[in-house]
């Protein structure tokens, strides 16, 4: 019993050891990493921020090169930073131009000689999102030469990139009303009729006075913010939206107030909280209990708080909607954004 | 040993029998109790943000007696897909169920029995819808 014990233990030992020795392929002097350092749903034109870096031991010999090799030829802003950044004592980055950009006939290329004399570097990679790249897995090869001949190579992603479009600072009020969702701005009636626009949404600001108490005093108590399908039956559901110009062409969208759904491009917050396409796919515009229903007419709209989920009749796309003017605003001026989403 | 086995069983048993006697569950699993109140608290309208649609002036006036609701929502409120929210006495149950959001948009009013905690009052509760009249 002992021996078969000891026996045990001791091939156990050598089994470690084994491990130990075994062969990892061959090894090079120079070594690399990367992080991808941007965040979000990676929207065309966005930027993927990438940072790359490689090292060998010191005196061994210095790197040469960079490149990036990406399965889509990025947009006109992609490129290396030339410059390596150290980060200052009171936080800010400070670069150094270390590297000279080289130009590539392959588009996907792009690729950076060092002017410096280092063992060890680190640059950002700024990849824009072309329009070929929506909704599509992007890859990224990344390699590094040093002087003694070494090459190495760093594989990222795939990284989806989303097939959504979005548009911030859009202004509308009581005149520029017209809001397309196909092209996604605002309209005023003569621009709709004029350049035979799209109209999916109109946009109204009206105040009604309301009793605060049975007794009678009266306050601004209703509609406020209203968006509203362009359509005869959703503009004849109250008085007050009956003087409403309508487009030539009406449009039965479907619309539904939200609340909870916060994205931070639009919203220009640090909360990282963004609508994604799987949001848009999961939309389900059907009456309850099967959906959550929608509707031709949202009134009372509060700002900064709630949005809009919107379908457009022809079920081409479906968008979302943010205010940014706060709720405190009483005048008919808004800043919105608006997120586009293009159902196949 | 045996024996302390057959006892334990026995109890066993008879604290599930105790059981079925005190809680009588109904169809929908809810608990049946000795309690004939039947009333409404409580009534309140959900807009699709989760927020209420109902007038800040006037509150819902319940009439437990003519088993009347009356609620009054802001003006403009939109209707299309409200989730009406009963609060009931204690142990009472709505029929028909609320399952979902509503489309009370037309304004008419709207019919649910209430049943009571013991299941035998049964009332039928009208419930009236109102708007804010604007001040012209």
């Amino acid at each position: 019993m002992k021996k078969t014990i000891y026996l045990l233990i001791c091939s156990l030992f050598a089994g470690l050891m084994l491990g130990c020795n075994s062969p990892e392929g061959p090894t090079t002097l120079l070594k690399n990493d990367c992080l991808h350092r941007s965040w979000g749903i990676h929207m065309v034109g966005e930027e993927l921020v990438f940072a790359y870096a490689a090292a060998m031991p010191y005196g061994t010999g210095k790197i040469e090169s960079m490149k990036v090799t990406a399965s889509i030829a990025g947009g006109p802003s992609t490129r290396f930073d030339t410059r390596a950044y150290k980060t200052s004592q009171a936080g800010v980055e400070v670069g150094t131009t270390v590297a000279t950009n080289i130009p590539q006939t392959n588009p996907c290329s792009s690729k950076v000689d060092l002017i410096v004399d280092t063992c060890a570097i680190t640059l950002r990679y700024y990849y824009e999102i072309p329009e070929e790249a929506r909704d599509k897995d992007v890859t990224f090869t990344f390699y590094a030469s040093a002087d003694n001949g070494e090459v190495v190579s760093y594989e990222m992603g795939p990284i989806h990139c989303s097939r959504q479009d979005c548009r911030t600072g859009l202004e509308a009020n009581n005149e520029r009303c017209y809001i397309s969702i196909e092209d996604m701005a605002v309209y005023t009636y003569d621009e709709v009729v004029a350049g035979n626009k799209s109209v999916d949404i109109i946009y109204t600001y009206k105040t009604v006075k309301t009793p605060t108490s049975p007794s009678g005093s009266s306050s601004i108590g209703g509609l406020n913010k209203c968006f509203m399908a362009p359509t005869t039956e959703a503009i004849n559901r109250i008085e007050e939206l009956k003087t409403i110009q309508l487009p030539p062409v009406e449009r039965n969208t479907k619309l539904r107030e939200s609340a909870h759904a916060k994205d931070e491009v639009i919203e220009q917050s640090k909360w990282h909280l963004y609508i994604t396409d799987e949001d848009f796919a999961a939309l389900d515009f059907r009456p309850s209990p099967v959906g959550m229903g929608y509707s031709n007419l949202v009134t009372n709209f509060v700002t900064e708080y709630n949005c809009i989920w919107i379908e457009s009749e022809d079920g081409r796309y479906r968008a979302w909607m943010w205010v940014n003017t706060p709720s405190s605003d009483l005048t008919d001026q808004i800043t919105f954004g608006m997120k586009r989403y293009e159902v196949k | 040993m045996k024996k302390i086995l057959m006892i334990f069983t026995a109890l066993l048993f008879g604290s599930l029998l105790w059981g079925c006697f005190d809680y009588a569950i109904d169809e929908d699993g809810l608990l049946v109790s000795e309690d004939g109140g039947c009333y409404v608290l409580n009534f309140d309208l959900i807009d699709t943000d989760q927020k209420t649609v109902k007038s800040s002036v006037y509150p819902p006036v319940i009439d437990t007696t003519s088993c009347t609701i009356d609620i009054y929502v802001v003006y403009g409120a939109v209707l299309d897909n409200v989730y009406p929210r009963f609060s009931l006495y204690l142990n009472c149950k709505l029929e028909p169920k609320i399952t979902g959001r509503m489309d009370l948009s037309d304004m008419q009013p709207r019919q649910w029995d209430v049943i009571s905690g013991n299941r035998k009052v049964r009332k039928t509760y009208t419930v009236y819808f109102h708007e804010e009249e604007p001040i012209k």
